[in-house]
C-alpha cells in the first residue's frame, strides 16, 4: 500500500494518463464543458464526428428518452474538418488532454480526404474511424455492417495516414468479431465498440414515431450488457487494443469493460447527466486499485475469468 | 453543483412550486435554465430543464453568512416532474446551471409587455421582477402582463405579477375568466386600442418591447404580430433536452440563415426576427 498506482495506458502509440476518455458526439468539441469541468483531467476527448464538409443534420425531434437509455438522430451534424481545425482545435492544444479526430464518410473518398486533411495537423494525436455509415455509391449499405466494405475502407485510410488510427465498430451486425477482424487485416491501431444501437420509439397517442428520422441509436446504461458481451468477444479475437464504450456510468461499469478486455474505456450519455463522471471514474478506478493491490491498470486488461 | 429543497409545495391542481438554496454564486438571468436530476437512478435517466422562476439573492449578504436561494414552478407532466412534486424540505438535488441565454432589457424600454402562455408563466416573474428593478429615464418601466390559461383554475402568480406592480389582462380559452380567447387575442386587443412601438435603431427615443413564453403555435402568432409592427419581441422557446450545453446537437431548431441552432445554448431566448417560423 501507499505505492504509486499507475494508470497510464498505451492505446496504439496514444500515450493516456488514465484509461477514460469521453466519447464523440457526448461532449462537443470539448469547449462546451469547459465551465464545469477541468478538461486536464480527462486522458483523451474524442470530438463529434467531422466530415470532409459540415454536415446540416436530421431535422428534429431528434432525441428521445427511453428506459435507463436515450435515442439519438442528429444525422452527424457537424461543423466540418476545416473549421474544426481552424476554430476548436487551437483551443483544445491549451489542454493536457489528447485530442482523438473522429470522423465519417458518405463514400470511400471522403473518408479518405478527411484524413489528408488532419494527417500533418499539429495537436491531433489520433483518429477514431466511425464506420456506422453508409456508403453513397454503393446501395447505402453501412460500411460497418459488411466485412469487405470495412476491409476496403479501412485499407484505404490507412494509406493516408501515420496517425494512430482506431476503428469504431457499430454493433448492428450479427457477428462484431467478423468485422473487427477486418478492421484489423486493414490495418487498424485499435477498435473501439460499440456505438449505438439501432432502435426505434412511438408515441401510442399520435402513433408517430417519436423521432422525426424514425429510427435513432440508442445509448447509455440499457446497452451496457450488449457492448460488454461484444467488447468480450472482439478483444478474444483480435490482437489489437481495445476501447469499450457503452452506458459506462461508474468506475464499476468502466472496471467490468476493462476486466473483460479493453484497455481504455469512453464515456458518453453519462456527461450529460453529469459532466464530472469522467473525473469520479477515475477516482474510483484508483481506489478500486489501491484497495486490490494493483499498481498499473494494465493488469487488470483481459483479466476475466471464465 | 448541488442545491438543497428549502419549500416544494402545491400552488393549485398540478402546480407546484419549489425553493431552492445554493453555496456560492450562481449568476443566474431571467430567462436562463437549469438541468435537474430529479433522482439519482436511472430512470428516468436524463435531466430535466426548468426555469428560474425567481431569482433571489444572498440576504444577509453571502459574506456575511446569506445563501443564494431560487425558485422553480412546475407542471407535473410526467415521470421526472412527478419525482419532483415528491422531494421534501432537506433534500439534495444535482442541477447543472444557469444555461443558456436570457431575456436582454433593452436600455430604451418605457413600456414592457409580458406574454405568458400556459407553464409559459414559469419564467416571466424572474424577468418581471428584473423589470421592475430597472429604470428609463429615472422612471419606472410599465409592465403588462398577459396570462392565457386553459381555464380559470390554470391561472398562476396573478398577485405576485400585481404585487411588483405589473397590470396583468387574462384570458381563458373557456371564458371562465377575463377575455375568452388566448394571450394572442390579448395582444392584437392591445394593438388596436394603443399603439405600441420600438425605437428604431439608430434614432433614440423610448418604446415599448414584447417578451414571450408559451406554446409554439402561440409564439409563433405573437412573432408574426411583432415583426409586422416592428417591435422587438424575445420568446423563450421548449425543446427537449438531453445535456443542456450544447454538446449533444439534440434540441435543434431552424434559424433564419437555414442553419439548425441549438436551443439550449443559442436560446433558449430568442429574437423573433432569428428563428425560422416555418421551420418550426
Ligand atoms: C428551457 C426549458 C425550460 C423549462 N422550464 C420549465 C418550467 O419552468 N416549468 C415546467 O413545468 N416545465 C418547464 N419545462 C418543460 C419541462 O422540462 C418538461 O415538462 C419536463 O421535462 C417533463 O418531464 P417529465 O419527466 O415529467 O415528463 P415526461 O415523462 O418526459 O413526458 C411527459 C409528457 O410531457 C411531454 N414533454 C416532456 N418534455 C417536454 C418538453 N421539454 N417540452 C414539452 N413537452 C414535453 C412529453 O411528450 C409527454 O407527453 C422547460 C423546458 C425547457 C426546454
Ligand atoms: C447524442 C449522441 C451523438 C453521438 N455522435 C456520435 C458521432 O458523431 N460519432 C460517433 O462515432 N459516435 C457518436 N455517438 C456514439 C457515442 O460515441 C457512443 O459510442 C455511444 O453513445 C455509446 O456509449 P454511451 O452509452 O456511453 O453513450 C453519439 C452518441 C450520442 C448519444
Ligand atoms: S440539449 Fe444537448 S445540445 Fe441542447
Amino acid at each position: 500500500m501507499g505505492d504509486v498506482i499507475s494508470l497510464s495506458v498505451n492505446i496504439a502509440g496514444i500515450n493516456l494518463k488514465n484509461p477514460v476518455m469521453v466519447a464523440s458526439g457526448t461532449f462537443g468539441y470539448g469547449e462546451e464543458y469547459v465551465p464545469y469541468v477541468d478538461l486536464n483531467i480527462i486522458s483523451a476527448i474524442v470530438v463529434k464526428g467531422l466530415s470532409i464538409t459540415p454536415r446540416e443534420g436530421n431535422p428534429p425531434p431528434r432525441i428521445v428518452e427511453t428506459s435507463a437509455g436515450m435515442l439519438n438522430s442528429i444525422g452527424l451534424q457537424n461543423i466540418g474538418i476545416d473549421s474544426f481545425i481552424n476554430e476548436k482545435l487551437p483551443f483544445l492544444k491549451k489542454y493536457n488532454t489528447k485530442v482523438i479526430a473522429n470522423f465519417f464518410g458518405d463514400s470511400i473518398d471522403e473518408y479518405c480526404e478527411v484524413v489528408k486533411r488532419v494527417d500533418s495537423v499539429d495537436g491531433i494525436h489520433g483518429l477514431e474511424m466511425n464506420i456506422s455509415c453508409p456508403n453513397k455509391q454503393e446501395g447505402w449499405l453501412e460500411f460497418g455492417t459488411n466485412p469487405d466494405l470495412t476491409f476496403r475502407v479501412v485499407s484505404a485510410v490507412r494509406k493516408h495516414t501515420k496517425l494512430p488510427l482506431i476503428v469504431k465498430l457499430s454493433p448492428n451486425v450479427t457477428d462484431v468479431t467478423i468485422i473487427a477482424k477486418a478492421a484489423a487485416d486493414a490495418g487498424a491501431d485499435a477498435i473501439s465498440l460499440i456505438n449505438t444501437l439501432s432502435g426505434m420509439a412511438i408515441d401510442i397517442k399520435t402513433r408517430k414515431p417519436k423521432l422525426a428520422n424514425i429510427v435513432g441509436g440508442l445509448s447509455g446504461p440499457s446497452i451496457k450488457p450488449v457492448a460488454l458481451r461484444m467488447v468480450w468477444q472482439v478483444a478474444k479475437s483480435v490482437k489489437l487494443p481495445i476501447i469499450g464504450i457503452g452506458g459506462i456510468m461508474t468506475y464499476e461499469d468502466a472496471l467490468e469493460f476493462m476486466i473483460a478486455g479493453a484497455s481504455a474505456v469512453q464515456v458518453g450519455t453519462a456527461n450529460f447527466i453529469d459532466p464530472n463522471v469522467s473525473e469520479k471514474i477515475i477516482h474510483g478506478i484508483e481506489s478500486y486499485c489501491e484497495q486490490n493491490g494493483i499498481n498499473d491498470i494494465n493488469k487488470i486488461v483481459g483479466s476475466v475469468i471464465i | 453543483m448541488q442545491v438543497v429543497v428549502l419549500e416544494n409545495k402545491r400552488v393549485i391542481g398540478s402546480y407546484f412550486k419549489m425553493r431552492l438554496s445554493y453555496d456560492g454564486v450562481l449568476n443566474a438571468l431571467p430567462g436562463q435554465f437549469i438541468m435537474m436530476k430529479v433522482n439519482n437512478s436511472y430512470d428516468p435517466l436524463l435531466s430535466r430543464p426548468m426555469s428560474f422562476h425567481r431569482i433571489i439573492s444572498p440576504n444577509p449578504s453571502l459574506e456575511k453568512g446569506g445563501r443564494g436561494k431560487f425558485e422553480i414552478l412546475y407542471q407535473v407532466v410526467g415521470k421526472g416532474t412527478g419525482i419532483m412534486s415528491g422531494l421534501k424540505e432537506g433534500d439534495k438535488i444535482d442541477i447543472l446551471g444557469p444555461l443558456g441565454r436570457g431575456f436582454l432589457i433593452p436600455d430604451w424600454m418605457d413600456r414592457a409587455i409580458i406574454i405568458a402562455g400556459g407553464m409559459g408563466v414559469a419564467p416571466m416573474m424572474a424577468l418581471t421582477e428584473e423589470i421592475s428593478r430597472h429604470e428609463v429615464k429615472k422612471s419606472k418601466i410599465s409592465i403588462s402582463v398577459f396570462m392565457g390559461v386553459k381555464t380559470k383554475d390554470d391561472i398562476l402568480c396573478r398577485e405576485d405579477f400585481e404585487r411588483i406592480g405589473a397590470e396583468v389582462y387574462v384570458s381563458t380559452e373557456d371564458g371562465s375568466l377575463g377575455k375568452k380567447g388566448t394571450c394572442v387575442d390579448l395582444l392584437k386587443e392591445l394593438m388596436t386600442n394603443t399603439p405600441l412601438f420600438s425605437p428604431p435603431s439608430e434614432g433614440g427615443g423610448c418604446g415599448g418591447a414584447i417578451f414571450a413564453c408559451g406554446p409554439q403555435g402561440m409564439l409563433k402568432a405573437i412573432a408574426g404580430i411583432a415583426m409586422d409592427k416592428k417591435i422587438l419581441c424575445q420568446v423563450s422557446l421548449d425543446k427537449r433536452m438531453a445535456c443542456g450545453t450544447g454538446a449533444c446537437l439534440g434540441c435543434v431548431i431552424k434559424v433564419k440563415s437555414q442553419k439548425y441552432a441549438c436551443v439550449c445554448k443559442e436560446g433558449p431566448v430568442f429574437d423573433a426576427g432569428e428563428i425560422n417560423w416555418e421551420m418550426l
